[in-house]
């Protein structure tokens, strides 16, 4: 930490050191990491220009953890799933970083051999079940496919499997359900069987996206403690992107919150949550209503989303941000430690 | 709280909808038309200058209850009484001065708004069509004042929809609601398709307005953070009934009915430390073509009252009901589990099928996930026996044997409406003095930690 730094202070709490080596290297714990995403830059050339919806992230996962991507619409966070699965298509491009998964770079993968990580090592469930299903096929031919093509499991075997796979994410009288079709499943028993799917391989990685967001309150819970347990009993860590910071705090280990292309704050959830150090998590987490008691007033964050296709020069978030100087809008600050494993991309340590 | 007479007042109000409902269905001797039970006898009133929070998971009629307050449906049964009139009984001409005095603001501010109107044509109107304002230039003023006053700004006027952000769309359908200076606004999920900062805006900006301009306000939402936030009271639906009303913090702090506990506790919260216990159901929402008997809840219901001399725990009890509800359905299949088990096994006996019946239905509860029970000797004779009928095709006996042996009031009879204390009334017969916790030791959600 240079002394320059170290030493000034005013209203905002001390200054935060900068960046010294990659991001990642700021991050990085000791074990090694079943994923870690290194400066990932995915961006989409549309007619009103280049969109850098995502603009360097790096995070990491370990082996049986669950990491909250969080944020609102638009800030990114689907675009770096499906960024991790190599999902992103034209007009959209990866063009730049790292994505390391099991020491590998998926990167510089070929097809082929993407095809055999996808559904085999990471899989993925998506928001919209009935979507995400294929109406024409029954949901034990659907659940079962991946076990066909990564396994070689013959059709009556993989039914037999997809038959106990429905039965371990609750699915009633599975042995009937199995030859039912998606339009005859309720929302809830769709993603069930969504969920089913992306088991059937036993990954060491589950990607969630908005997994419950389309449901009931009663049907999330369902579906959150099914997606918790299976993370205990078979150790598989997930990356769960959502908005809703409530379903953050009930199911993840650690957050990363999103904002404009970027993660802003990084670390544990408890640390994050009780102590958040960067003004957007701030800002977010006193708009969100606690149901346990009633507030007299919301602090609403003011202002608009940066247009990511001529993003600010500064930090992104320095046009609503209560407490940004002049400073601010010429540095483009980035993940920097504010605490003990806690991150956060803003010039001061604690601002408020 | 306001002491006023109620504003609008809702006695058994049903809509039902109908499904096969053609020319060819009824004349046809051997064809019935189904009814889909939207709203199923609601009463309600709303007190002037309050808001009513009506909460329920998707489905369960709160919308058709929003839309056939404001005489968007036309109810099939009851009466809904605002101020003097009775809104069922008027002429279209009386419908339209109605229309003035309540106004609705819609979930989806993308499909609410006339794309090809400026936000100007879209606030005008409504003050042509009821006679407010004396010019053309009175009207536009007062629609920028209105838009001054919903924060977006009167230099918006000349703007069409497209332009606008998702929030933003939703002030102007807020500003389009108060053109016609309405008494009653009926919102309709207003908040659900914003953004968490988007929507704490647009909750000040309805606090406010509700307080500046005296509305009484009902808020149908399925987010019970959002309705504890805004609401004095709150009634909670389920398959197009009122379970429970009461005031909101007494609702959140106590409920009174099974229903409203497991909402409450499934709720979120943004805060990592919290240990509430959660409740969490089995199943999904039940069809509201075919409702469940008795108490509509009762099929998911932690609570449903056991027999008088049941004397095991209350898990075990859910599961027997659960299993006689599967079978009454048709939902269990004997021939599919001998086809399942013949894979496994050479020959496959009644007995077999009989135990990986019991064994998937009753002590795994249909789920891997849920904890196995231990069943009672006596009960799992009994259960045999059912299982064995059905195992022999007669499903009918099967049924009955079950029906005999466990049966539940919730099942058999409808609840009554309970007061449990002041503005707290619930829909449940735990609140009745007969089967009150008190004289039903066993009543409690988690048997097995006793």
């Amino acid at each position: 930490m240079s002394n320059e730094y170290a030493a000034s202070q005013d209203d905002h709490g001390s200054r935060t050191a900068p960046l010294d080596g990659s991001e990642l290297n700021q991050i990085e714990r000791d074990e090694q990491a079943l994923l870690s995403v290194d400066n990932l830059q995915t961006r989409f050339n549309t007619d009103a220009g280049v969109v850098q919806a995502v603009d360097g992230v790096t995070f990491e996962i370990q082996e049986g953890e669950i990491l909250g991507l969080v944020g609102e619409s638009g800030c990114g966070k689907s675009v770096t799933s499906r960024s991790v699965m190599s999902l992103v298509e034209s007009p959209g491009e990866i063009h730049g970083g790292r994505i390391m998964f099991d020491g590998e770079n998926l990167l510089e993968k070929s097809n082929a051999e993407l095809r055999d990580i996808r559904g085999e090592d990471i899989s993925m469930i998506f928001q919209e079940p009935m979507s995400a299903l294929n109406p024409v096929f029954d949901v034990g031919w659907q659940i079962g496919e991946p076990l066909r093509i990564h396994q070689d499991l013959s059709n009556a075997a993989s039914r037999k499997r997809a038959v106990e796979l429905m039965r371990r994410v609750g699915i009633p009288s599975a042995e009937d359900r199995v030859d039912a079709f998606p339009h005859q499943f309720s929302g809830g028993m769709r993603q069930r069987a969504m969920i089913a799917m992306a088991l059937a391989c036993e990954p060491d990685l589950l990607i969630a996206d908005e997994p419950t967001t389309s449901l009931d309150v009663t049907i999330e819970a369902q579906i959150l403690e099914i997606i918790e347990e299976l993370n205990e009993r078979q150790n598989m860590a997930v990356m769960l992107i959502t908005h809703d910071l409530g379903v953050v705090a009930e199911v993840c280990d650690r957050v990363a919150v999103m904002y404009a292309g970027r993660i802003v704050e990084y670390g544990d959830v408890v640390d994050v949550f009780k102590n958040p150090r960067h003004p957007y998590t701030k800002g977010l987490l006193d708009c969100v209503p606690d149901p346990r008691e009633q507030q007299d007033t919301f602090t609403p964050i003011d202002g608009q989303v940066p247009d990511l296709s001529d993003p600010p020069e500064g930090c992104n978030f320095a046009d609503r941000c209560p407490f940004a100087s002049a400073e601010c809008r010429e540095t483009d600050p980035r993940l920097r430690a504010v605490d003990d494993d806690h991150y956060s991309a803003c010039i001061w340590e604690d601002p408020a | 709280m306001s002491t006023h007479e109620p504003l609008l007042s809702l006695d058994g109000v049903k809509k039902h909808f109908y499904e096969n409902d053609g020319l060819l269905t009824r004349i046809q001797p051997g064809k019935q038309r189904t009814a889909v039970r939207a709203v199923d006898g609601v009463d309600l009133d709303l007190t002037a200058g309050t808001t009513l929070g009506i909460v329920g998971e998707s489905g369960c009629g709160k919308s058709t209850l929003a839309k056939t307050v404001l005489q968007l449906l036309e109810p099939t049964d009851g009466s809904i009484q605002y101020q003097e009139t009775d809104l069922t009984e008027q002429s279209d001409r009386e419908r339209r001065a109605f229309r003035s005095e309540a106004q609705m603001i819609f979930q989806d501010p993308f499909s609410s708004l006339n794309p090809r109107y400026t936000v100007k044509e879209t606030l005008v109107e409504p003050m042509k069509v009821h006679d407010i304002g004396d010019s053309k230039d009175e009207r536009v003023e007062r629609a920028q004042e209105l838009l001054d006053r919903v924060g977006l700004g009167a230099e918006y006027i000349d703007r069409y929809p497209h332009e606008f952000s998702g929030g933003q769309r939703q002030r102007i359908a807020i500003a389009r609601a108060l053109t016609v200076e309405p008494n009653l606004i009926v919102a309709d999920e207003p908040v659900s398709a914003l953004d968490v900062s988007v929507q704490a805006q647009i909750l000040n900006l309805l606090r406010d307005l509700r307080e500046e301009m005296d509305l009484t306000m009902l808020f149908i939402s399925h987010d019970l953070s959002v309705v504890r936030q805004i609401c004095d009271e709150v009634a909670v639906m389920y398959l197009g009934q009122i379970v429970e009303r009461a005031q909101t913090k007494e609702l959140f702090e106590n409920p009174a009915h099974p229903y409203t506990e497991v909402l409450v506790s499934s709720i979120p919260t943004p805060d990592p430390t919290d240990t509430r216990e959660k409740i969490t159901l089995t199943g999904d929402v039940p069809t509201p073509i075919n409702p469940p008997s008795g108490c509509r809840f009762h099929t998911r219901c932690p609570k449903v009252i056991p027999d008088a001399d049941w004397a095991y725990s209350q898990e075990v009890w859910r599961r027997v009901l659960r299993l006689k509800k599967e079978v009454g359905d048709g939902e269990i299949q004997p021939s599919v589990m001998r086809e399942q088990l013949s894979k496994e096994q050479a020959d496959v006996s009644a007995d077999d099928i009989v135990s990986a019946i019991f064994e998937e239905h009753v002590v795994e509860g249909g789920l891997t996930s849920s904890d196995r029970v231990a069943v009672p000797e006596p009960v799992k004779a009994t259960i045999f026996e059912a299982l064995s009928l059905l195992v022999d095709e007669s499903e009918g006996a099967a049924y009955d044997l079950l029906d005999q042996e466990f049966s539940s009031v919730c099942e058999s009879a409808v609840p009554e409406q309970h007061s449990v204390s002041s503005d707290h009334r619930s829909v449940c017969h735990l609140r009745g003095d007969e089967y009150a916790p008190e004289s039903q030791p066993e009543i409690d959600q988690q048997p097995h930690d006793r």
